[in-house]
């Protein structure tokens, strides 16, 4: 006899009410992972400024999260991470957008990035990274040179990789007009001019991303037939839109588009997985804001027990860590990212000056 | 050599590590060269001057730890040092930052610098703000030990020369410096971070006299022989990281000298 309605029977997680509603924050079968990840997973990380988050935490649960650039020794903490040393699995700094990184993976098989140095003062920025040196260099030809060295780690990087971890930020970049480079910051936000003539502003759409992720992963699989990729969503608004609509529906389409290609991708292949961190970030369920004041920072105890959620559904707490928070505090997430995006508050009409 | 630092005799604590043993084997010869000042040492372990604070002025190791109080007041005659008797106070023996310095710079080529050995390339920014965060970090925690007394600084001498052969007193990474082609550069960079660091901070540097210096970052070798263990009379190191007191008598001369350049106030004006 077939059941009364497709409804019935179905677990709890399946109904909004008991599955988020009367349900805690981080309920913990929301994750059903499609693939293990263990403590032998070597794994790559990048993104946006979130997912500075996920491989910190990654790490701290023992997991081999690969670092082709490390801080060597004697360099210190806080100068290791400002300088992009231990954030991601080499020093490109973020990658907000699947263009940047479609771009860099084209960039180890020979392309070229249009305009590859931008400078301010007399200082010379890598456009492709200008975070990672926040003073700059000293010339042109010392960004190229250490281009290439870190081209080479990057490459490195791919070959030991079983699996990418990558956060999607933002739809929204800036590109090169005539040859579509597109950069991890708006010209002239760090270091370089705008120039309308040069630059223009371009807001993907899913069509564009997916296109642009198939072109990344057929590039990574020459370089590394085997790789997994586990994706997220930043649940980062954006600091700022240059869409001509309010900030609020430009980060809810930003986001909505960048949730859709990661349906579409994992629907497409038994090598992706999506986590959830967006929804963990945003569910309605939690009792206070999981914002922080500026209500676009995610609280650290939010973050830590998102990472949890992840962990646990890999079998990767420590024993004895039952409690969500015993477990999420080896992620540190004390730990401040670090977002160039931020950098655009500064050109709000009512940023002090 | 002689000098006059005040016609009334002033009171100096020598205070630090094993380190201060150079200056306390050095007793007659600095009493003998300074008359105007009367030196009393107090020293403790790496370790345990590690974790040493200043209480009610009384600076000495962790009062909890019994067995560093005990070693305190058999090797200074008291547990613990009155910081308000002295008119100054002289402190040896933290490395503050050099290590992590040399280590870094043992580690990458400088971008910005002309060599290349084929190591990592760090920026010359990234270069100065790991010099900077590693000697703020020591800096901020011998401020904090000394509670706001004003004191003279000087680094744990550089090891001497005889660290660099492969052999037993090899010591790295002050080893590398002696064939970095960048040793001169780095040691005034990290001398001029040093100083300002610890001027923001109210510390004077007294930087290890430049005629104990064999290269950057070493010291000569003689300094290194007939060098004793603080904290027993008569002990032999001879190891080469520990100075003798002809580098005790040298550094308190400097150490002297800054006095005289000194423009700070008494220290103990409030009587």
């Amino acid at each position: 006899m077939s059941p009364r309605s497709p409804y019935s029977g179905l677990p709890q997680r399946a109904f909004w009410r008991g599955g988020v509603a009367g349900a805690p924050a981080f309920p913990p079968d929301l994750y059903r992972p499609k693939f293990p990840v263990t403590q032998d997973t070597r794994v790559f990380t990048a993104g946006s400024c979130f997912a500075q988050h996920v491989g910190a935490a990654m790490k701290a649960a023992g997991i081999q999260v690969i670092d082709a650039e490390p801080a060597r020794r004697g360099l210190p903490p806080e100068t290791a991470k400002r300088f992009g040393y231990g954030v991601y699995s080499a020093r490109f700094g973020n990658l907000y957008t699947v263009k940047q990184f479609r771009q860099l993976v084209d960039e180890l098989n020979g392309a070229k990035p249009a305009l590859p140095v931008w400078e301010r003062d007399g200082r010379f920025w890598d456009a492709q990274r200008p975070g990672v040196e926040p003073d700059g260099l000293a010339s042109p030809d010392i960004v190229a040179e250490m281009r290439t060295q870190h081209l080479a780690a990057v490459t490195e990087a791919f070959a030991q990789a079983d699996m990418i971890v990558f956060t999607l930020g933002l739809t929204e970049a800036w590109e090169h007009t005539e040859s579509g480079t597109v950069y991890p910051t708006a010209p002239g936000t760090i270091a370089g001019t705008f120039d309308a003539d040069v630059f223009h502003f371009a807001n993907y759409g899913v069509a564009d991303i997916l296109e642009d992720f198939t072109a990344l992963e057929e590039s990574l699989s020459d370089l590394n037939p085997d790789l997994k990729w586990l994706l997220t969503v930043s649940p980062v608004p954006l600091a700022a839109t240059a869409s001509g609509q309010h900030v609020l529906p430009a980060t809810v389409r930003s986001k909505s588009v960048l949730r859709t290609v990661c349906d579409m991708l994992c629907d497409s292949s038994d090598r992706i997985d999506y986590f959830p961190s967006y929804e963990l970030a945003t569910s309605p369920a939690h009792t206070t804001s999981p914002f922080a004041g500026d209500l676009r920072s995610v609280r650290p105890e939010i973050v830590a027990q998102i990472m949890q959620c992840f962990l646990q559904a890999h079998d990767l707490c420590e024993e004895g860590a039952e409690q969500p928070e015993e477990c999420a505090t080896n992620a540190d997430p004390s730990d401040e990212a670090i977002c160039e995006d931020i950098l655009l508050d500064a050109f709000a009409p009512d940023a002090p000056k | 050599m002689k000098i006059a630092v005040d016609p009334e005799r002033r009171k100096v604590a020598v205070v630090g590590t094993s380190n201060i043993g150079a200056i306390k084997y050095a007793e007659a010869q600095i009493a003998a060269e300074h008359p105007s000042l009367k030196v009393t040492c107090f020293g403790l372990p790496g370790g345990k001057f590690d974790g040493a604070h200043t209480m009610d002025s009384q600076f000495g190791p962790d009062r909890a730890d019994h067995g560093a109080m005990k070693l305190a007041r058999r090797v200074n005659g008291a547990p613990t040092i009155d910081l308000m008797a002295f008119d100054h106070i002289l402190v040896i023996g933290d490395t503050l930052g050099m290590p992590h310095t040399l280590w870094t710079a043992a580690s990458y080529d400088i971008a910005d610098w002309p060599s290349r050995t084929g190591r990592q390339l760090l920026s010359e920014p990234a270069f100065r703000a790991a010099v900077t965060e590693a000697i703020a970090t020591r800096a901020d925690h011998l401020r904090s030990q000394f509670a706001d007394r004003p004191i003279h600084v000087a680094l744990a001498p550089y090891p001497t020369t005889a660290v660099v052969p492969k052999g037993e007193h090899h010591q790295m990474p002050y080893a590398a410096m002696a064939t970095h082609p960048e040793a001169a550069r780095i040691q005034t960079l990290f001398n001029d971070a040093l100083t300002r660091i610890l001027s923001d901070r109210h510390m004077t540097f007294v930087p290890q006299p430049s005629e104990t210096i064999a290269s950057p970052f070493l010291t000569k070798e003689p300094y290194g022989h007939g060098s004793m263990d603080f904290r027993n009379e008569g002990r032999l190191l001879d190891d080469h990281r520990h100075m003798n007191a002809d580098f005790g008598a040298s550094l308190f001369r400097a150490f002297a000298l800054a006095l005289t350049q000194d423009t700070a106030a008494p220290q103990n004006q409030e009587g």
